[in-house]
């Protein structure tokens, strides 16, 4: 190709493409030009966030200092604390270990949501564990529910918590060592069904909500609806463990695998048909929580 | 090839980058977390797609917030439809005093219940209400908020809609939608359901070694130029929408006095837990769930888990909690992307780690805008309920960028364009460094502007769902 023609070619593509640029460039600055002031002006040029901890360990916040003679002492005012959300004071009741995992305060209250709120605590004994640890046991009452977030939340509860001598005051473990439901009879779940029912062959569907331990029933839809439809006698029988239960899965679905050691079954026969309420125990009494074809 | 030839190549992809250059600042372009880690990306139902907060454009005495979950959701994809799980607490999260603990969170858990076990079918006839006797497969919810160590329940037993199946099944769906929303005490609203997914990107070209379909023949490897498209185009989610007063959502529960109230600004992410034990049954039952509720997704401000955490560690962000991001704090101030952007694109360039300007994004806040007085860096989308909100027509997709101080990074409405918005912001091309605050950086687009359904001006303002019956996905080149 003769040198001038390459270099005529070359000058006009040159020409295109910065043109091009230039055309793109420029309709571009009036296109991005906003209004002065909607533009916003640079607010941070640098920050210094290089020192970024590599870690995920944040040291823990300084306790409050909260005095507590006694195990019992301490335990009675940890929970205390907590009972008038107070978590402030429970977590300068910590022992180090537990503070050390929890951090701060923040976390520490966060956490509280997946413990029942306390209503009061009584001390019923203490047992030295070691040199210098002391298991408390108390009786803690609860405002008793059932849901899908807590599961159920028994209205008493018998707890035994870890209290430890650190440089001489006494501290609590952030995690009870045990703690066991009150639950009511078994012998009462039948009356309350039987109640429940009665108000159900009367149609009374407002009057079967209040007896109920949720507003919505879980298990197979419809059949609540059934005493309603079939008139004659429908009787409550004997209490059976929820592990008789035909399709456990609606129970298990929403309130965990706890529900098979607070949820009792308890049949219901009718003149035609047949089928089984679940209970849940509210406090000292049961209540209905659903139904199953079992 | 000649250097003749080498030359106009180069000639042709600066006029061509120029050319649209000018085409995309001429038309103001309106991306997320679908897909975006190993193990959450097995858990549809679970995996969290994207997050938005904003103070309400027709309510701005409310703040809506918004979780979205299962990507990608094929609208005709029965008989079993895409649901919530039963089996997982979804949540939405607020730190009110920038902490990066929770002071706030709204918990919802879902159950479903079939009216007929003796039909294959979701519907077995039109479904006019929500109590249908024809709507087979349901869905009802119920919420709780945990504050101050306390849970509390809000409301049980509300009714989701059905999915959008078709002309047949669901021949009044706005209707049946509108009767979805509940009201709560206090002058709250909320919604769950099925919605049309209201994120828009180009996941194409994007995840196709960050091609930008406008910018095709300024990429290492040159394809033909193209119009962008919008990958998750034609795909609905599943929404959980909640409307609730600012001063629910306040440190204090007080009226804000403005935007610079100490208490204006909060951090929003959303999230999913599921037991920690999930044991098969051989006999075909349900699987039994044990355990405590462990984080398994989460999501603030979009993207970051997607393109800014490496594959390596993706399953431990969704398993943290905020308060522990100082651990990804590195990978934030060097992020990939922005590396990969002079490799991919040839000439372009971008700001030297450490990027304090993505931090502050992503992380902190901006000083004076969204920056809580006392802040721990942690992923949460922030915003400024001080700021008042732009009338729902006059939302500029790219947000703060386009001078709307209630746009992203200030909170996230569904128009913001985030994509384009974050790489811009990786490519340098924001305020905050001006020296590449200029083209092509602050130009950067996936050439997808807007979502492929109009957003709604009122509550639950995500648009209404593909149809089974009638959906179209992306075609390339429209």
């Amino acid at each position: 190709m003769p040198y001038r023609r390459i270099s005529r070619r070359l000058a006009l593509v040159l020409g295109i493409g910065v043109a091009g640029l230039a055309v793109g460039v420029g309709v571009a600055a009036v296109a991005n030009r906003e209004p002065a002031q909607s533009r916003p002006a640079p607010s941070v040029q640098r920050l210094d966030l290089s020192n970024f901890p590599e870690g995920e360990q944040a040291p823990a916040a300084a306790a409050k200092p909260v005095a507590a003679n006694s195990a019992a002492e301490a335990v009675q005012r940890f929970l205390g604390a907590n009972a008038e959300q107070d978590f402030a004071t429970s977590f300068g009741l910590l022992d180090k270990a537990s503070r050390e995992q929890l951090k701060t305060v923040a976390t520490w209250t966060d956490a509280q949501a997946e413990r029942p709120a306390v209503t009061a605590v009584a001390v019923r004994h203490e047992r030295r564990t070691g040199p210098d640890t002391v298991e408390v046991t108390v009786a803690v009452t609860h405002p008793p529910a059932v849901d899908p977030f807590a599961g159920l939340t028994p209205g008493r509860t018998v707890e035994r918590w870890q209290a430890r001598r650190e440089a001489g005051r006494w501290r609590v473990a952030a995690d009870p060592v045990s703690v066991d439901a009150v639950l009511p009879g078994d012998a009462g779940a039948p009356a309350a069904v039987q109640a429940w029912v009665d108000r159900l062959r009367r149609c009374d569907t407002a009057g079967a909500a209040a007896l109920q331990a949720t507003a919505e029933l879980y298990g197979p839809a419809k059949l609540a609806d059934v005493p309603c439809r079939e008139r004659g006698a429908w009787k409550a029988s004997a209490t059976r463990g929820f592990d008789r239960a035909g399709d456990p899965q609606p129970y298990l679905s929403a309130f965990g695998p706890e529900v098979q050691t607070w949820a009792r079954l308890v049949p219901v026969q009718g003149p035609k048909t047949r089928f089984t309420a679940v209970v849940a125990p509210l406090g000292d009494t049961w209540r209905v929580l659903g139904t199953d074809a079992g | 090839m000649s250097r003749y030839r080498r030359l106009v190549a180069v000639i042709s992809v600066v006029a061509t980058l120029g050319l649209l250059a000018s085409l995309t600042a001429l038309s103001p372009t309106r991306a997320s977390s679908h897909r975006e880690a190993p193990l959450i990306s097995e858990d549809p139902a679970a995996d969290n797609t994207d997050t938005y907060v904003f103070r309400s454009p027709d309510r701005p005495d409310t703040v809506t917030l918004v979780g979205n979950w299962i990507p990608l959701e094929e609208p005709a994809g029965g008989p079993n439809f895409n649901k919530f799980g039963d089996d997982v607490k979804y949540t939405l999260n607020v730190d009110n005093d920038g902490d990066a603990v929770d002071d706030i969170v709204y918990e919802f858990r879902f159950r479903t219940s079939v009216q007929n076990q003796n039909t294959f079918l979701y519907n077995t006839g039109p479904i006019t209400s929500l109590d249908d006797p024809d709507f087979n497969i349901r869905q009802s919810y119920s919420v709780a908020k945990v504050e101050n160590g306390r849970r509390t329940m809000v409301a049980s037993g509300l009714a989701t809609p059905p999915v959008n199946i078709g002309p047949r099944s669901t021949p009044d769906y706005e209707a049946l939608a509108v009767a979805a929303v509940a009201n709560l005490k206090g002058g709250g609203k909320v919604f769950a359901g099925q919605r049309d997914d209201p994120f828009f990107v180009d996941l194409g070209s994007v995840f196709d070694l960050l091609g930008l379909r406008p910018l095709n023949q300024a990429h290492l490897i040159k394809r033909p130029t193209e119009k962008g498209v919008d990958g998750v185009g034609g795909f609905n989610t599943h929404s959980i929408v909640l409307q609730v007063p600012i001063t629910e959502l306040t440190r204090d529960h007080q009226p804000l006095s403005g935007p610079t109230d100490p208490d204006a600004v909060i951090g929003v992410y959303a999230a999913s837990e599921r037991r920690q034990v999930r044991v098969l049954s051989s006999k075909g039952d349900q699987p039994s769930q044990y355990g405590t509720w462990v984080r398994v997704s989460r999501l603030g401000m979009p993207l970051v888990n997607e393109v800014v955490i490496p594959l390596g560690r993706k399953d431990r962000f969704n398993a943290s909690d905020p308060a522990d991001d100082a651990q990804f704090g590195k990978l934030v101030l060097d992020p990939e992307p922005a590396r990969l952007i002079p490799v991919l694109y040839p000439g372009v360039t971008v700001p030297a780690a450490p990027r304090n300007d993505i931090a502050t994004i992503f992380l902190t806040g901006i000083p004076g805008l969204n920056q809580p007085a006392k802040v721990t860096p942690s992923e949460m989308i922030r915003l400024n309920m001080g700021i008042a909100p732009t009338p729902f027509a006059q939302q500029n997709p790219l947000g703060l960028l386009a001078g709307q101080m209630d746009g992203f990074p200030n909170g996230r409405r569904l128009v913001d364009d985030t994509p384009d918005i974050e790489l811009r912001a990786l490519a340098g091309g924001t305020p905050f460094t001006p020296d590449f605050n200029k083209a092509p950086n602050n130009i950067l687009t996936d050439g997808v502007q807007k979502n492929d359904k109009p957003f709604l001006s009122s509550f639950p303002y995500l648009a209404t769902p593909h149809q089974g019956y009638d959906h179209n996905h992306h075609p390339v080149g429209s």
